[in-house]
């Protein structure tokens, strides 16, 4: 090796020798991704697919679909899953989805006051050509009171 | 030194160390800051319901902190830590590209972008769209990435080994990421199902009518042709398998087909699944052969032209 080239060497074996053990031993982790996402294959069986819909109500009673969460939200279903039986954890978590999703609708311009969240489950079966709707909920209805 | 190893360690070296000029290296620079506005811009800590701005407003109880960060015994992020990074992280890209205080500003920009998306993959989701860049962003702070195309008025430098290993290694670490999804999707059943199976169809329907908001135009539409969205799956395994070919095939022909199937998957992920990814359509350039195409459009004439 040339002298003044251990730095590059070090880098080199640094990251190609990463990239290697994440990939041999099955590792996804941060930064060394392998990318293994959209990879399982589900020959001849019917595909089930869930997606996760947040749908406000105003006190008036206004309708306000495709609400969203921080960090996504399957991301929040999550937590909201981890902190039953957690009533403070709860509250902490109804109070963050509600100002979440109010300051972001006043950065869209539509100053509104959410009464309630509706937290829909759908679960849909990838069918022939068409994505269709097999199950609804259970869903749950979050009230400002709970906050 | 028998002289097969002799010449594996010679074609080793002008791998990784042959003379080159500063001008890959520099536009590596430019593309990896570019990638790193767009993930600060498009999630930018001021704005409170950004992924970034209200990281500091999570509750901790649901901090689940990636391994690297685990070891560096990081907790949950503050908004005020979030916003100083943010803020630095910013500040010494914008420097960075700009090719000014290259050896703080790379590493600062390194270090940032660490630990801004490190703390966002810290929640219990992993987004595996920006990893690469971390890699890249380490690289450039280990080279002498700012001898081309900087603001400021150094001569032009010489040709230099110093010059080409670094963009080898992030040309690799980029196609490898492509080449192991690729692996994993050949290595799941057969070894064809992938391709064959309803699979690319599947995903279509549920990337258009489940996981987004607003089906695309154009995926609901290959969804129904077995042939197009066998074509598509097709396409995709090897355009992810063969972009590591780039790294080391100089034939023009084979580097512009493979360009076109790199282009066409990143492009199908917008155009067929509503999946913008600002940051391939970014990285990819730095797969171009840059000094190639300066030498065959702007080096001088040669002597006997005249």
């Amino acid at each position: 090796m040339s002298k003044g080239k251990w730095l590059p060497y070090l880098t080199i074996a640094f990251v190609l020798g990463n990239y290697a053990w994440h990939f041999l031993a099955h590792i996804d982790a941060f930064p060394f991704s392998n990318f293994s996402i959209f990879s399982e294959t589900r020959r001849g069986a019917r595909h089930v697919a869930t997606s996760f819909e947040f749908i406000g109500y105003t006190a008036s009673g206004e309708r306000i679909e495709r609400l969203g969460a921080p960090l996504g939200n399957t991301v929040f279903r999550n937590w909201a899953r981890r902190a039953n039986g957690h009533p403070e954890l709860q509250r902490k978590l109804i109070e963050l989805l509600f100002r979440w999703n109010e300051s972001e609708l006043a950065r869209q311009g539509r100053g509104v006051a959410l009464a309630a969240i509706e937290l829909r489950r759908t679960q849909f079966i990838i069918d022939g050509l068409a994505a269709r709707e097999v199950t609804r909920g259970p869903s749950r209805l979050l009230s400002r009171y709970e906050r | 030194m028998s002289a097969k190893l002799q010449s594996l360690y010679a074609r080793w070296d002008r791998f990784w160390f042959a003379p080159a000029a500063p001008l890959s290296l520099a536009i590596c620079r430019l593309t990896a800051c570019a990638a790193l506005f767009s993930f600060l811009l498009a999630e930018p800590a001021w704005t409170w319901t950004s992924q970034l701005g209200v990281l500091g407003a999570l509750p901790p109880e649901f901090w689940k902190p990636i391994p690297a960060l685990a070891l560096l015994h990081l907790g949950p992020p503050s908004q005020t830590a979030v916003g100083t990074v943010f803020g630095l992280t910013l500040t010494a890209a914008s420097l960075l590209a700009l090719g000014l205080f290259s050896r703080v500003s790379s590493v600062l920009s390194a270090a940032g972008a660490f630990y801004l998306l490190a703390v966002r993959n810290s929640w219990g989701k992993i987004y595996h769209d920006y990893h690469v860049l971390v890699v890249i962003l380490i690289v450039l702070a280990l080279s002498q990435c700012s001898a081309a195309l900087s603001v400021t008025r150094t001569p032009a430098a010489a040709p230099s080994w110093q010059y080409r290993w670094p963009v080898k290694l992030i040309q690799l670490s980029y196609t490898l990421m492509f080449a192991f999804a690729a692996f994993n999707k050949l290595a799941e059943g057969d070894g064809s199902e992938w391709i064959f199976s309803e699979n690319m169809r599947n995903t279509l329907l549920v990337q258009n009518f489940v996981s987004e908001p607003a089906p695309t135009l154009l995926g609901p539409w290959v969804a129904q042709h077995r042939v197009l969205w066998t074509t598509g799956a097709l396409g995709i395994v090897l355009a992810q398998a063969t972009a590591v070919g780039l790294v080391f095939i100089r034939q023009r022909f084979v580097r512009a087909a493979i360009f076109v199937l790199l282009w066409g998957f990143i492009g199908g992920r917008t155009f067929l699944m509503g999946m913008p990814e600002p940051i391939f359509a970014i990285l990819t350039l730095v797969l171009i052969d840059w000094e190639g195409l300066h030498e065959r459009f702007f080096s001088a004439a040669p002597d006997s032209a005249k």
